[in-house]
């Protein structure tokens, strides 16, 4: 393990993680197990409950949604601190495997919480809170991926020592088809993050925009309160969409403008 | 719903062409290099590096075959395929047959302080190119 202020960070986040799932997963159960049967009085106690959870759900995605970004920070932090290491890669090399699958996994969190938070703040819109038992069924559906997201941190930052590692250099040569991509975006055209992220969270809020279609259609409740989300994530979307093109443009002349040969 | 529609379809047409427009920056950001000629007749004699700014000083080569005309340099990253500086030199040099010659580089050759492989490039007027790949800060194991 190597202590940084970032790595005691992100181990922190993990273990909240835990203790955030810990607590919210079987009362997320509870009401599931109790809905179907429940009074009218027990259903506005089922209802309170689920304010609380949704609550704490909130603060737990919130948190792996932090952590997913400090991740690149954190694995960025700690390559003068691995010999050998020039970029990423040599950071990943250094963790492996929890390290490689731990890059995957951060990459679809934004997509799969932010799913959950959406409908969530359709729910706490509408009276009655027609998707307690949808959001908590689905709260369940994602718990192994938060236990493989937090368990995936955990492992990697515990591992992750300072050996000698061959980095991107071993396997991104002049003949590669492909440049690192850790070198490439973080090192030398930084502007590509932005591009990544307006594009990335673009796709978000359309898919996020589908789901909420699905949910409009299947609950009659939340029709009106889903259209109007609809057409602000569809908004949303194509803000992002826009953003990441516009970015695109000085990133590529950042990469362009001096490969012009000089004769 | 209809404008839902149309929104996504932009979206979708505004992502299919930034990814044309990076694939299409990777393409031409490789091909400059990737047919010019190689002089054979050079030896790298020395590279000059200042490690505490880790920049290219210079450059000293050894030319065995025909004079050559040297009209400027590029640094490229191998790993990023990334051109870090193109310059062309305030004045020709002249590198003459069987004599070494100390070509100046300076402030714009950066190297990465973290490590990375580099090709020099020192084109010459007659459209064709000294290779030296540089290792920094040490060479692969």
């Amino acid at each position: 393990m190597i202590w940084t202020p970032l790595t005691a960070i992100m181990i922190i986040l993990g273990f909240s993680g835990v203790v955030l799932m810990l607590y919210a997963g079987p009362k997320a159960y509870s009401i599931i197990k109790k809905i179907s049967k429940a009074s009218l009085e027990e259903k506005y106690e089922l209802e309170k409950t689920f304010y609380l959870i949704s609550t704490v759900i909130w603060v737990l995605f919130i948190v792996r949604i932090i952590a997913s970004i400090l991740f690149w920070a954190t694995n960025e932090s700690l390559i003068p601190l691995i010999p050998g290491a020039m970029c990423q890669f040599g950071v990943n090399q250094a963790g492996a495997p929890w390290s490689w699958i731990d890059n995957g996994v951060k990459l679809i969190v934004l997509l799969v919480y932010g799913n959950w938070l959406v409908l969530d703040l359709i729910n706490r819109r509408v009276k009655g809170a027609p998707l307690m038992k949808s959001l908590s069924k689905l709260f369940l559906a994602f718990i192994p991926l938060i236990v493989i997201d937090v368990f995936l941190d955990l492992a990697f930052y515990f591992t992750v020592s300072p050996v000698v590692v061959p980095c991107c250099r071993v396997v991104f040569t002049a003949e590669s088809p492909v440049p690192c991509p850790y070198c490439f975006i973080f090192h030398d055209a930084p502007l590509f993050i932005a591009v990544i992220s307006g594009y990335g969270l673009s796709i978000c809020f359309t898919i996020w925009g589908f789901v909420v279609k699905r949910y409009t259609s299947k609950y009659k409740e939340i029709e009106e309160v889903g259209t109007n989300v609809m057409r602000k994530l569809a908004i949303l979307a194509l803000g992002f969409a826009i953003l990441g093109t516009v970015v695109l443009i000085p990133a590529i002349i950042q990469v362009m403008s001096p490969a012009v040969p000089v004769h | 719903m209809k404008i839902r529609k149309s929104i996504i379809i932009i979206i979708i047409i505004l992502i299919i062409l930034g990814i044309s427009l990076i694939s299409f920056t990777f393409f031409y950001a490789r091909k400059p290099y990737e047919n010019i000629p190689l002089e054979k007749n050079v030896k790298i004699l020395d590279i000059e590096i200042d490690r505490r700014n880790n920049i290219i000083m210079s450059i000293t080569i050894y030319n065995e075959g025909d004079p050559l005309i040297l009209e400027g340099a590029s640094l490229v990253k191998i790993q990023a395929w990334i051109t870090i500086i193109s310059t062309k030199f305030s004045q020709p040099i002249i590198a003459y047959t069987n004599t070494s010659t100390k070509i100046p580089l300076g402030a714009g050759y950066k190297l990465d302080p973290e490590g990375a492989d580099y090709y020099l490039y020192i084109f010459t007027n007659k459209g064709t190119a000294i290779r030296c790949m540089i290792s920094y800060p040490t060479p692969i194991k």
